[in-house]
């Protein structure tokens, strides 16, 4: 199904088969460095904050049932449904500029010690809304503040080949003391990287993760181990004027949305963001 | 197989073969005078440093992995990598727009030529391209690791993409007062600001450059600079401070700029005003 031309889709979203949805979110208590990803799941607002709960290193399924979602619209199979366009504003200076990017959250391996050097073996077999985990990426969220020790992060996951033993293939290293819901791996650190981790070379995506490891013991904290396809990115510009982005005539085009597809936001700071900085955004969906 | 059609853009982000990459760099060199280009790889954050380190002369491939260069994702069996998306921003008041961004494949340096010397300095050409063999379509800029004093005019011998050697040109460079400046201009005009260009000219009826024979300045003009040969992909212009500018290739330009394997991405930037910049992008790479 789809859309077959443009006035099929004003046919189509004119009958009924749409929705919007507006979301918000606001900050912590604690301000946010430049360059930096967060995931903006953990965050209170509209949705509600995900606690990434869970067996520590159990994998958790995440749906658009799961709370924390945006709710998109429900199922609507056999038709497939679409983003249309999509708005952002902050009324912070902070907050600018700055790159919100729409997931669907797969799942997350919660109760990660980041107070451990040894390889973590996580559990259980993810079910993904994406055939073998093609498209699907893994990052890590801080979920309880890490130790001031400096460390590495590693792991062996599952490609989309369902090949097995798949590392890194780069040194990813992670911000010390970072705060919830810091992408730890991410920075301006000469080897960090985000939001996603680094696929090993010929892989499209992630089916599961075996393990995690930390190169040392940092001396406190937990994260979540997220497995995720990013949908689509929206620039936030200037404070109090929205970012609008054209999902029909910009890339990516269309981006398809699954039935259960959980979305949440990942955020990159342009700017060092004062604390409880607010954020409000809309997505028109279709589907046809 | 390559991304040229709206279908193999759209196959790409279906199957997970995109990357998305994010490029933050606190403070790129100044240019010291208006209009003048800057190399923003002199400078800290996403993508690393880059030092411009080797033998003095000695030509010196560059060779990008992860956050060497801007990281382009991992590179697939058969296929081809594209740039499909690049927006770029400079944050805050003060910086230097209106500018003009040239994402550059850099390919191999000549580092360390002494702009005192008024001797001919040769150059060892041991090593070569391993990208863009020919040198065709490859430019050759001069970037500054150590500031000059005054402009003064120099020789450039070099082996032209046909293979012909001792193609020479002569031009001024541009009296550049900070490292990361490029100082190569487009003629001899004496090196006022507007001749910049920044690549040095060819001799008529070339289309490229395969090599640098040797580097000879007419006077003293103080300082060490290095020698780029870069294939240039894609430009892009920033009109207002914290406002980013987009373009979405094969939407907007009808071409995808190929990006070889191992190539090693950078920005050069002319600068409208004298500031440092704070430069963000976000750069979508689609694997065919």
């Amino acid at each position: 199904m789809g859309f077959s031309s443009t006035d099929d889709l004003v046919s189509e979203i004119t009958s009924g088969k749409y929705w919007r949805a507006d979301w918000n979110k606001i900050t912590g208590a604690a301000a946010y460095a430049a360059g930096r990803w967060y995931d903006f799941s953990a965050l209170g607002g509209a949705p509600v904050a995900n606690a990434f709960s869970g067996t520590a290193l159990a994998w958790q399924s995440a749906s658009d049932s799961s709370g924390f979602s945006l709710y998109h619209g429900g199922n609507v199979s056999t038709d497939t449904k679409h983003a249309l366009n999509g708005s952002a504003i902050t009324q912070v200076g902070t907050g600018i500029p700055s790159q919100l990017m729409l997931v669907d959250m797969q799942g997350y391996y919660p109760g990660i010690s980041l107070n451990s050097a040894t390889a973590q073996t996580l559990t259980g077999t993810p079910t993904l809304r994406y055939a073998n985990g093609v498209g699907v990426r893994a990052y890590m969220v801080i979920t309880t503040t890490s130790g001031a020790t400096a460390h590495n992060i590693a792991m062996s996951y599952t490609n989309q080949s369902a090949t097995a033993g798949r590392t890194l293939p780069v040194t990813v290293s992670c911000t010390a003391s970072a705060i919830t819901p810091h992408i730890n791996h991410s920075g301006t650190a000469a080897n960090n990287y985000g939001p996603f981790l680094p696929l090993a070379s010929g892989d499209t995506g992630i089916q599961s993760v075996q393990t995690v490891t930390i190169s040392a013991a940092s001396g406190a904290g937990v994260g979540a181990l997220v497995l995720a396809r990013p949908l689509l990115s929206i620039p936030l510009t200037t404070a109090g004027v929205a970012s609008e982005r054209d999902f029909l005539n910009q890339l990516p085009a269309l981006p398809r949305v699954i039935d259960g597809a959980c979305l949440t936001w990942l955020y990159f700071s342009g700017a060092a963001v004062a604390a409880s900085t607010n954020f409000y955004g809309a997505i028109d969906f279709g589907w046809g | 197989m390559a991304v040229n059609s709206f279908a193999s853009i759209g196959n790409a982000f279906d199957n997970g073969k995109v990357h998305y990459q994010y490029v933050y760099k606190g403070a790129i060199p100044s240019p010291g005078t208006a209009g003048y280009f800057v190399d923003t790889s002199l400078s800290s954050g996403t993508p690393k440093y880059n030092g411009y380190i080797g033998n003095a002369l000695e030509a010196t491939p560059f060779s990008g992995s992860g956050n060497n260069g801007i990281y382009v994702g991992n590179y697939l069996a058969g296929s081809t990598k594209h740039l499909v998306r690049w927006q770029a921003v400079y944050a805050g008041a003060s910086t230097p727009i209106p500018s003009y961004l040239m994402l550059m494949d850099y390919l191999l340096f000549y580092p360390l030529i002494d702009l005192d010397s008024v001797d001919q300095q040769d150059f060892d050409n041991t090593l070569s391209l391993t990208r863009y063999t020919s040198g065709e379509g490859v430019r050759a800029f001069i970037v500054l690791t150590a500031p000059m004093s005054i402009s003064a005019n120099c020789t450039v011998v070099y082996t032209n993409s046909d293979g012909v050697t001792d193609r020479t040109v002569s031009f001024s460079l541009i009296p550049g007062s900070g490292n990361g400046i490029v100082v190569s201009g487009s003629d001899l005009s004496g090196g006022v600001a507007g001749s910049t260009t920044p690549f040095i000219p060819l001799s008529s009826g070339d289309k490229g450059i395969r090599s640098v024979q040797s580097f000879t300045m007419s006077g003293s003009a103080g300082g060490f600079a290095t020698l780029v040969l870069a294939k240039p992909l894609a430009e892009l212009v920033l009109y207002e401070s914290g406002v980013p500018t987009e373009k979405n290739f094969g939407f907007e330009t009808r071409q995808m700029p190929e990006v070889k394997q191992g190539a090693y991405l950078n920005i050069i930037a002319n600068q409208g005003a004298v500031q440092p910049g704070n430069l963000r992008c976000e750069l979508i790479f689609a694997n065919s």
